[in-house]
């Protein structure tokens, strides 16, 4: 290495250092180089600028996946992706139907209930919109409704999947933010709630004025209760999951082993619609998560810890407290930025790469965290709505036949009721903590 | 039998290890409730399982073209160009799987100078440690294989070889 070059570079003060590395990864992700790879780029510069072996972007590779509550997520991703191929996504639709009866735009409505109760059982975003959708969107269809509208239907619905627990951001967000992850599940309730009731009422006035009207038997109590019974053990599953974990009985890495082994038995035994192939499949999708999505965990945490050595945490909240004090105002300049990165990062790579930077400064203006995590949630859920970077958009996409151009179109005014929640939230954070605070007796 | 290996053997590693590591979480809830007799270990394997599939993963995810990449920017592009910025921005990607794999070898060599033993299974750190040299070693001959099945036989350089749908992720 040429002296001048090393003058230079160790020459240079805190911010030009992290602006360098920010904008290596930056350009990086522009060039179409893997986003983790990207983030290990920008991280290995780091390492150097500073004067630190490199071996330490390998040994961080391996740490950043080595913390045990990590293991949850590949687990939920298997047990969701085999409770969809097992028959319960069918059952739970069926149960929604009931429900929803005769009703104008029932399917749209039957689709954000169904993905509701799905995410109950499911962890991911995309994964519920697959479920969900690959039953709705073909007989929303079958009754006229416009395909874009359908797609974009299952994919706001698909979102509630990370909102309403159990969720893998949340169990993301609770290891790099040490929060308590079931008091993350909890938190994400009353949000869930309302962010169903707001997709809903705007399945409906969409219903209306595109005079969707309803199909299907008027409602009875009989059928509902027929239709309960039918899902009784897909109904079951979140009170294992759920309840283990609260009444203390898991914790929240050993109740998503139990989701997959309960999955099994269902699809496979009971129901017996889980064949070795399609196990095989589910098992695919798990890998593939972790291959293109959990590798990001490593180079993204080391990323974060060299941008709060550089004080990088600091120096935006200086820039911040300048603009404004008030929590909620800064909630909603948070939620704007990260809706922003939401359409270029995956959601998982956003919040392991933004909790480091973002937390300290909210936590100073007094933000209780797990309000925090609940908005980055809910903005990485209009994350998974925008393009290029939007996962529920592509699944429903595939099951379409269309472009993703078409359902970003469609999915706006859902994208809206998305905001709408997180204004909520933002405004009434009491909203996110009461429910945790009622269960564990503790206001902080 | 090499096509077979060359097409599944990353798969069925990182399938086996997913597998594995349910068991074990699934395993420490048994042996708690209905044998009252809790363990430890099976927490480090699964961690140990975690990692190794995920780094088997990664070089799958290079063969199914799965790695999630931000390609609307090079695309504004006319073709040519675009085509060439693809090569470029795998190019960054080859080198520095080559990093990665090196430093991944000279960590794994730190162990074997310096043993490290995990405190509650006393397994010598050197053997997990080599998932890196695995993934990244992979990953990057997978990258070769790529440009290597495009120039040879002209195929894709975007999208899976292989026409059989892939999981939605």
């Amino acid at each position: 290495m040429h002296e001048w070059l090393m003058d230079i570079i160790f020459d240079l003060s805190e911010v030009q250092q992290a602006l360098i590395m920010f904008g290596s990864m930056l350009l990086m992700i522009v060039l179409a180089v893997p986003i983790p790879i990207a983030v290990a780029i920008g991280t290995a510069i780091g390492y150097f600028m500073m004067d630190l072996n490199l071996v330490q972007v390998a040994l961080s590779m391996y740490t950043g996946v080595e913390p045990f509550p990590l293991v949850t997520v590949p687990l939920f991703v298997f047990a969701g992706s085999l409770m969809e191929q097992g028959g319960m996504a069918k059952r739970i639709v069926d149960m929604a139907q009931s429900m929803i009866g005769n009703y104008t735009g029932s399917l749209g409505l039957v689709a954000v209930l169904g993905c509701a109760f799905f995410a109950a059982l499911s962890g991911s975003g995309p994964a519920t919109t697959a479920a969900i959708g690959a039953v709705m969107i073909p007989s929303m269809i079958k009754q006229k409704y416009d395909p874009a509208m359908g797609g974009a239907i299952a994919a706001a619905g698909g979102a509630l999947g990370s909102l309403i627990p159990p969720s893998n951001l949340m169990i993301i967000y609770g290891i790099v933010a040490e929060q308590s992850i079931p008091r993350l599940f909890l938190a994400g309730f009353i949000p869930g709630f309302i962010a169903t009731a707001m997709l809903m009422f705007t399945v409906y006035l969409i219903a209306k004025r595109r005079n969707y009207i309803g199909v299907g038997d008027e409602f009875s109590w009989a059928r509902v209760r027929q239709s309960m019974l039918d899902g009784k053990w897909a109904i079951l599953a979140p009170f294992i999951i759920l309840g283990g974990i609260y009444s203390g009985a898991f914790t929240p890495t050993e109740a998503a082993s139990v989701a997959v082994f309960y999955a099994l038995l269902i699809g496979g035994v009971v129901y017996r619609e889980l064949t070795l192939k399609k196990i095989l499949v589910c098992l695919k999708v798990t890998a593939m998560i972790s291959g293109a999505v959990l590798i990001i965990v490593g180079p993204a945490k080391a990323f974060g810890e060299l941008m709060s050595l550089l004080s990088v945490p600091d120096m935006i909240g200086e820039a911040l407290s300048d603009v404004t004090e008030s929590p909620f105002l800064l909630l909603m300049i948070i939620s704007v930025i990260l809706i922003i990165t939401g359409m270029f990062l995956e959601s998982i790579a956003q919040i392991i790469l933004l909790t480091p930077l973002l937390l300290p400064i909210v936590q100073a203006l007094g933000i209780d965290p797990i309000v925090f995590g609940i908005v980055m949630v809910i903005s990485c859920e209009v994350g998974f709505l925008t393009p290029p970077v939007g996962a529920n958009l592509f699944v429903a996409a595939r099951i379409t036949n269309l472009g993703i151009d078409k359902i970003s179109v469609a999915v706006l005014p859902f994208l809206l009721a998305y905001i709408a929640v997180l204004v909520f939230v933002s405004a009434f954070p009491s909203v996110v903590t009461w429910l945790p605070d009622l269960m564990y007796n503790t206001p902080r | 039998m090499w096509p077979f290996i060359e097409k599944h053997f990353e798969e069925i590693l990182a399938g086996i290890l997913v597998m594995f590591m349910a068991s074990m979480v699934f395993f420490q809830v048994i042996m708690r409730y209905v044998f009252s007799l809790p363990t430890s270990w099976s927490d480090e394997l699964a961690i140990y399982a975690m990692l190794w599939s995920v780094y088997i993963s990664v070089a799958w995810a290079v063969r199914e073209r799965a790695h999630i990449r931000v390609m609307n920017f090079i695309q504004l592009f006319p073709a040519k160009i675009a085509l060439g910025l693809t090569i470029f921005s795998d190019f960054i990607w080859f080198v520095f799987g080559i990093f990665l794999t090196y430093q991944s070898v000279l960590l794994d060599l730190s162990f074997w100078k310096d043993e490290y033993r995990s405190p509650a299974l006393d397994i010598d750190q050197k053997w997990p440690y080599m998932c890196l040299i695995l993934g990244f070693g992979l990953m990057t001959l997978r990258i070769v294989q790529i440009y290597y099945r495009w120039i040879k036989y002209g195929e894709p350089l975007l999208t899976p070889r292989d026409e059989e749908d892939l999981p939605h992720a």
